[in-house]
């Protein structure tokens, strides 16, 4: 029997209510995390990447809601749990590390009193004990001359130094899971690096899980062991990184990766996906992708198709469903 | 510091102008004469200023018409009339303000702030002078009802429900006030002084506490969408911490800086509201200035006013610094 | 001329603002609430049973009746007379008049000065905005109000009473409208310098418009919707503002009176009991305000949400 995993979320609907109805922002998202795995998030701006990660400690902005599915954590459904409940997990079993560091710390609290607070929700300790946890956790993040952060503002700090504030803030009540909306994509391209590599290592130190939300598929290769494809919030393609990299199924997924810089001849025109993603308001039928997809038929126009296994990748496609038809006949009609 | 220096300037800039305008004017006046002799007005305009300033310096704004004695002393005696107003209508503001403001933020859709942003629309449409006659019609001179039949009970009852007896006074200080120091008695200390001061301050409070809730509100829901807020509720932090520690100290911030520019309006109020109430402030004075033509104490109430914009920027400033870490109060702002 | 005012309706049919106003009952209301005291206003002579300026037919011994309904009234002063025996009715009806002209007077004025310094500011910047800027934040930091009173305290005084008193609708237009100015020619200069970054100016530029076409034609016409939003809340504001320099004395006489005056004149008699002299006119003098800052308010959410972020 398959061990339960850490989180598991199952068909999970994200909703915004506007005037005028509600906009869907996901639809049926079903994925899970094992403990110490590291699973990647991707898709272009507004796929629903940062609602799906939000979504798992309830934090989506007003006026989005959760409408429907299962977020399972250790066996309880987090989106049925009450606010008092979800407060003991938040920052403490699941940690969240956000976009835009300089955003992200109060700008008119100390770093020491932002980090001492967390540990406060969560331990009944000492200010001091808090403090010492604090400090050890800003040593681990490699920051230079801890003693003094504690009582600086963030307004004193690079962005490369908050962001190692706020990885210190995740690590502070060691978690299962960190869930790290683009960590790195505010920062400079030269720190960026250092950074990921820094969340990386502690990762793999205490064993966290990761859920690591990006656009870069660069990292997710480099980081991660699972990858999701989002697609218009819904899951398009998900299995192992190294396959869906190697062979992607869905033509989105084959489009992003053509798209690479890398992967085309050097002064070569890099490959784009034509057309851009609709909105939430009109969302096409059937396959989001549809309008932009080269392989598109009636049947892709008309209803969204069921996700089939290739390999050990679920993809949602009819083009990658039939092909695999075909190959069955192939292989019957040959025995 | 920088900025304050400038602040400074500009409103002594703001106060020549005025100045220069009104001696000019008068000349035109039939008491042309008597203006001459005593303002020298055959000099010109820059020597009257450059005369005019260097004594202000030295605490010399001229002598009263009317009153015979130095302009300064004159309004040293009723400035503090006008700073009781002034205090006791901003505590209100700032206690009834902040938690209605808060609580229309966090609960935007709930009955209660629905009811307090309606009820502060149509306070920003009630000029402050008609507050202030009504209040008196209510609680000063009092409301008989007698709509319902009082041969039923009910009807009775709804009258004296609705009728106000009214008793609050509506006119002056009172005569029981305690002496402070100098010039100042207050009328902070004495059931008498107190109850005097509620109408006046009520109605001044009414102008801006509209506008205040409205500050207090949008600033705050601002805050309550950005980033750290919503960081804050995912390290776990109890709604209690994330709303007034995180989110307050955050609001507060735009609002102490309206806030002191709203102070220089409610003095411009103070006008209005002393000459419904008869309370004898500066801004009565003022007023009385005007009507019996006393220059230089129109004038050295300018100045007056003048100098406590500066001196609100300058606390506002020391306020602001305090509360924000961005800004150092070294002398170099950030 | 048909065909194009028909078109032109038609397309305000369709318009995003008339399906706004149709969907908020507040803006209806407020408007048709406008709208009629605006009439009534306009054609007070014809509705207002007497001319309250007519000395002749003002009789003492009519004075301080109360309105219908109370013990006392008098069915031909619906609502009551004041201290001079006028009727209230038709005096709150001229007073509404001279209110509104004021308010639209001034608003015309400082919507032409801001407009005009607006653009200047933001269009030349330099010493040109700075000079500018510093003249209104000093006068925003004074509050209009007390500019207003000191401009007005400074003409009584150079007038005289009588003189002030029979050029007072175009005294107070002027003294509200120059107090004001700095609220719209903040608005104006704010969005100038966001219309300024944008390419069609630079486009303008480079096929060598002059500056002056650059501002009215192409600038102007871009910053109009704040300017408009702006104007509604000013007009509430400028009304305001005159009943309080009404109300100290430094606006209309009582021979000629406004809402402001006819709340003066009342509240001298609030004391003996005739609550109505100064609280009818205090009641329209309110909803007038409201309405006006209610269709401000709606005008700000329709045309402009992030106003208010400059």
């Amino acid at each position: 029997m398959k061990k339960t995993p850490l989180l598991e979320v199952k068909d999970l609907d994200v909703r915004f209510a506007v005037r005028g109805g509600d906009l869907t922002a996901l639809r049926g998202i079903s994925f899970s995390l094992d403990k110490g795995e590291r699973l990647g998030l991707v898709g272009e701006s507004g796929a629903g990447k940062s609602v799906a990660a939000f979504s798992i400690l309830n934090l989506v902005a007003r006026p989005g809601y959760i409408a429907g599915g299962q977020i399972l954590f250790e066996g309880r459904d987090l989106a049925a749990m009450s606010e008092r409940e979800l407060r003991k997990i938040r920052g403490n079993r699941i940690a969240m590390i956000f976009q835009d560091p300089m955003m992200t710390l109060n700008p008119v609290l100390s770093i020491g009193t932002q980090m001492v607070e967390a540990i406060k929700a969560h331990r009944r300790i000492s200010t001091k004990a808090a403090r010492d946890i604090a400090l050890d956790r800003l040593r681990k993040v490699q920051i230079p001359s801890p003693e003094k952060r504690l009582d600086q503002y963030p307004h004193e700090l690079s962005g490369g130094m908050r962001q190692r504030v706020i990885i210190a803030v995740a690590l502070l009540l060691d978690p299962e899971i960190i869930i790290a909306d683009e960590p790195t994509t505010a920062l400079d391209v030269t720190i960026q690096a250092e950074i990921m590599a820094l969340l990386l290592e502690l990762c793999e130190q205490d064993n966290v899980a990761l859920m690591l939300i990006t656009h870069d598929l660069g990292v997710v290769s480099q980081v991660t062991q699972r990858m999701l494809v989002m697609y218009s919030g819904r899951i398009i393609e998900q299995g192992p990184t190294r396959e869906i990299i190697n062979d992607a199924q869905h033509p989105y997924t084959q489009g992003l990766i053509n798209a690479l810089p890398q992967m085309g001849e050097p002064g070569a025109r890099l490959f784009q996906i034509p057309g851009s993603m609709p909105s939430l308001k009109n969302v096409p039928t059937g396959c989001p992708f549809h309008p932009r997809c080269r392989f598109a038929t009636d049947q892709c126009r008309q209803t969204m198709p069921e996700y089939v296994r290739s390999g050990n990748v679920d993809v949602a496609c009819y083009e990658v469903s039939n092909l695999i038809e075909q190959e069955k006949h192939m292989q019957e009609a040959g025995s | 510091m920088f900025v304050i220096s400038v602040i400074a300037f500009a409103i002594q800039d703001g106060l020549g102008d005025p100045l220069q305008e009104m001696v000019g004017m008068s000349v035109s006046q039939e008491e042309r004469e008597v203006l001459r002799d005593e303002l020298g007005l055959n000099d010109p305009v820059l020597v009257q200023y450059l005369r005019f300033a260097g004594n202000a310096l030295q605490g010399d704004l001229g002598d009263s018409y009317f009153y015979s004695k130095p302009t300064l002393e004159v309004i040293a005696e009723h400035l503090p009339a006008t700073l009781e107003l002034v205090i006791g209508a901003s505590l209100m503001i700032m206690l009834l303000s902040v938690p209605i403001g808060v609580y229309a933020a966090i609960r935007p859709q709930a009955w209660l702030s629905k009811f307090f942003m309606g009820v502060s629309t149509v306070g920003i449409s009630i000029p402050v002078f008609l507050t202030a006659i009504v209040l008196i019609q209510i609680f000063s001179i009092g409301v008989t009802v007698a709509w319902f039949p009082a041969d039923t009970g009910w009807g009775q009852w709804l009258n004296g429900a609705l009728s106000t007896e009214g008793g609050l006074p509506s006119y002056g200080r009172g005569d029981d006030l305690t002496h402070l120091f100098g010039t100042w008695y207050s009328g902070f200390f004495t059931r008498e002084g107190l109850m005097h001061l509620v109408l006046p301050c009520v109605s001044l409070a009414s102008i801006m506490l509209p506008l205040f809730i409205r500050l207090v509100r949008a600033e705050m829901m601002e805050v309550l969408q950005s980033d750290y807020i919503r960081y804050a509720r995912a390290k776990g932090l109890s709604a209690g911490r994330v709303n007034f520690l995180h989110a307050l100290k955050n609001t507060m911030l735009p609002v102490i800086t309206v806030g002191g520019v709203q102070i220089g309006i409610m003095v411009a109020y103070t006008i209005l509201t002393e000459t419904v109430f008869q309370w004898p402030g500066v801004g009565l004075m003022f007023l009385e200035a005007i009507t019996r033509s006393d220059i230089p104490l129109i004038v050295a109430y300018l100045m007056v006013v003048g100098l406590i914009f500066v001196i609100t920027n300058t606390l506002v400033d020391l306020v602001y610094g305090l509360v924000n870490p961005t800004v150092k109060l070294t002398g170099k702002k950030a | 001329m048909t065909t194009a005012t028909l078109s032109r309706w038609d397309r305000f049919r369709d318009s995003f603002l008339w399906y706004s106003f149709k969907r908020d009952k507040v803006a209806i209301v407020s408007f048709f609430v406008l709208l009629l005291m605006v009439l009534a206003a306009v054609f007070a002579p014809l509705l207002a049973p007497t001319d309250p300026y007519d000395l002749a037919m003002i009789n003492i011994m009519n004075s301080e009746l109360p309105p219908v309904g109370m013990d006392g009234a008098d069915p031909a002063f619906p609502l009551g007379t004041d201290a001079q025996g006028r009727d209230m009715l038709s005096t709150i009806l001229y007073g509404t008049r001279v209110s509104l002209l004021i308010g639209f007077g001034a608003v015309v004025l400082q919507a032409t000065l801001g407009i005009l310094f607006g653009l200047l500011a933001g269009y030349l910047g330099g010493r040109v905005d700075s000079i500018l800027m510093r003249i209104a934040d000093v006068q925003l930091s004074f509050s209009t109000l007390m500019v207003a009173i000191i401009v007005g305290a400074v003409f009584k005084a150079s007038f005289g009473n009588l003189m002030f008193g029979e050029i007072a609708i175009y005294m107070l237009i002027f003294i509200i409208g120059v107090a004001e100015w700095p609220q719209i020619a903040r608005t104006v200069r704010a969005s100038v310098l966001a219309e300024k970054k944008k390419e069609y100016v630079d486009a303008a530029k480079v096929m060598g418009f002059r500056t002056n076409r650059i501002m009215f034609r192409h600038i102007l016409p871009n910053t109009l919707s704040p300017i408009f939003v702006i104007a509604t809340v000013q007009i509430a504001n400028a009304i305001i503002s005159e009943a309080a320099l009404s109300f100290l004395g430094l606006g209309m006489p009582e021979t000629q009176p406004s809402l402001g005056s006819l709340i003066k004149s009342g509240f001298d008699y609030i004391q003996s009991g005739s609550w109505w002299i100064t609280l009818i006119p205090g009641l329209v003098l309110v909803v007038l305000v409201l309405v006006i800052n209610l269709l401000g308010d709606w005008l700000r959410d329709v045309m402009n949400p992030r106003l208010y972020k400059g």
